[in-house]
């Protein structure tokens, strides 16, 4: 009686603490514009401005910035875009790590994040686990041309939806 | 000319990286957003013949409103002007650069203030090209006597376009701008003067001497930078209780003054160098000279400092 009940249970609370909870944990940005240190460290202070950024650095020569995320915080990737337009400059490429739980996925398949959806489009793997990343293709997230590849994809998944499904819609691959 | 036109020329094919943080024309690019920043400029030149130093200084403020946006205020003051046209109008437009004319007192010129807006932005890997329209309007406090017009110097209002290419070895900023002074008034006299509406072309090239490569923020970057600065404006026109006073009458005193009332049309050249310590502060230092005619604002050589900090956001 005892197994039969309690132990599949005593078996989730042990597994449970193994899984890795599922979130961001760093971003890398390919920023367009910089030239000089004093740009660099517009973007550098604009990123580490953010609640959630526990660290972010930013190559002064090939421009490319490594941010950190704090643990245990809801990230907003459309904050890390923005602060990057703010100081001025534009992004070439945005991608981010995301620790995944054995995500099965398809072609436009939509997963939610503390309030935001995140659709893939053309993924190259079924299933997702552990450290996986995730290739932003918004307008604002990668350069013009790239995201002419892009742009009739995102722009048939938005038919039909609220302006307020669209803003909170992050479009990603692999 | 020929030779700074080769001095340009170089700059154009340097193997280094270039730099648009010019100390005297304003790149297309504007402040980060929610930045303010402080600037500081002085200038120095002897007046001729006195050989009385004349000097100039500037504090202005500049906050990014929007990452497109940008708002300034200055405040700008010199020994340059009397505090008002004196009676004897005569004595002043023959004597007043002689030694023995009475020295004009340090005092507040003028309130500036801007709005710079970037309309457009185009990135790439290490370089962007940006345009924007600058508006300014001053006023003033002090009687300018000259025919070329300047912000702070005259009530007046400016308003500029900007194109700024950058291409890692190479950047180049043209301003293309006009400035309409008002006229300046002194009803206890009867007195009214106007300078000439002005027309501006600025080229302005940059280089960075060092670092080759960062390897912090904390590097020292040393920038070179050569800006030319052309202008053609209107004469000045007088009118002394209501009736148009002429100024050819001192055609044949001091040809200085007499130059400085009348239209006309320049290009100078202002090389300069700057250090940027800590990828937060600027300083820069340089020297004006004539290549083509010369400005009437100012005699030549003259030097100028500026000291520009930005307030970066600080870490959450």
């Amino acid at each position: 009686m005892y197994s039969f009940f309690f132990r599949p249970i005593l078996g989730l609370f042990c597994f449970l603490p193994l899984v890795a909870k599922a979130q961001f944990v760093s971003a890398t940005l390919g920023i367009s514009g910089l030239t000089c240190s004093m740009c660099s460290y517009a973007v550098q202070t604009e990123l580490e401005h953010l609640t959630f950024v526990e660290k972010a650095v930013l190559d002064l020569n090939t421009n490319i910035a490594v941010i950190q995320f704090k643990p245990d915080q809801k990230v907003n990737m459309q904050q890390v875009v923005d602060a990057v337009y703010k100081a001025g400059f534009s992004i070439a490429y945005t991608e981010a790590d995301f620790i995944f739980n054995q995500q099965a996925i398809a072609d436009q398949f939509i997963f939610s994040y503390d309030g935001f959806n995140y659709q893939f489009l053309k993924p190259t793997l079924l299933v997702l686990n552990g450290k996986t990343t995730l290739k932003f293709l918004g307008k604002k997230h990668l350069r013009k041309k790239a995201y002419s590849f892009w742009a009739r994809m995102i722009k048939e998944t938005l038919n039909g939806k609220t302006k307020a499904e669209v803003e909170t819609l992050y479009h990603v691959t692999l | 000319m020929i030779r700074f036109f080769f001095i340009a020329l170089i700059f154009w094919t340097l193997s280094a990286k270039a730099q648009e943080l010019y100390p005297y024309a304003e790149a297309a690019s504007t402040q980060p957003k929610g930045v303010p920043g402080i600037r500081f400029t002085y200038e120095n030149y002897k007046e001729i013949p006195s050989q009385r130093a004349r000097n100039y200084g500037g504090v202005r403020l500049v906050y990014g409103i929007t990452e497109n946006l940008t708002a300034g205020i200055s405040i700008t003051g010199s020994n340059h002007h009397l505090k008002k046209f004196p009676a004897d109008l005569s004595y002043f437009f023959q004597k007043h650069h002689q030694k023995g004319f009475q020295q004009n007192p340090y005092q507040v010129e003028g309130l500036i203030a801007s709005l710079k807006y970037k309309f457009l932005n185009l990135d790439g890997h290490q370089r962007h090209f940006r345009m924007a329209v600058m508006g300014a309007a001053a006023k003033s406090f002090i009687p300018h006597d000259g025919a070329e017009p300047r912000l702070g110097d005259n009530s007046a209002i400016d308003g500029s376009w900007i194109a700024t290419l950058l291409i890692k070895r190479f950047a180049v900023s043209l301003t293309n701008g006009y400035l309409f002074p008002f006229k300046y008034k002194d009803e206890s006299q009867g007195y009214s003067f106007k300078s000439g509406n002005c027309r501006y072309v600025n080229l302005s090239f940059g280089y960075r001497l060092i670092p080759n490569a960062y390897s912090s923020y904390s590097n020292l970057n040393v920038n070179l930078y050569l800006e030319f600065i052309s202008a053609n404006y209107d004469k000045a026109t007088m009118t002394v209780n209501g009736q148009p006073y002429s100024f050819d009458i001192y055609q044949n005193a001091d040809k200085y003054i007499y130059n400085s009332l009348q239209a006309g049309t320049y290009t100078e050249v202002r090389p300069s160098i700057q250090l940027i310590f800590y990828s937060t502060t600027r300083v820069e230092m340089g020297v004006a000279s004539p290549i083509f005619n010369q400005s009437y604002l100012h005699f030549y050589p003259m030097y100028f400092v500026s000291i520009h900090k930005n307030f970066f956001k600080a870490k959450k």
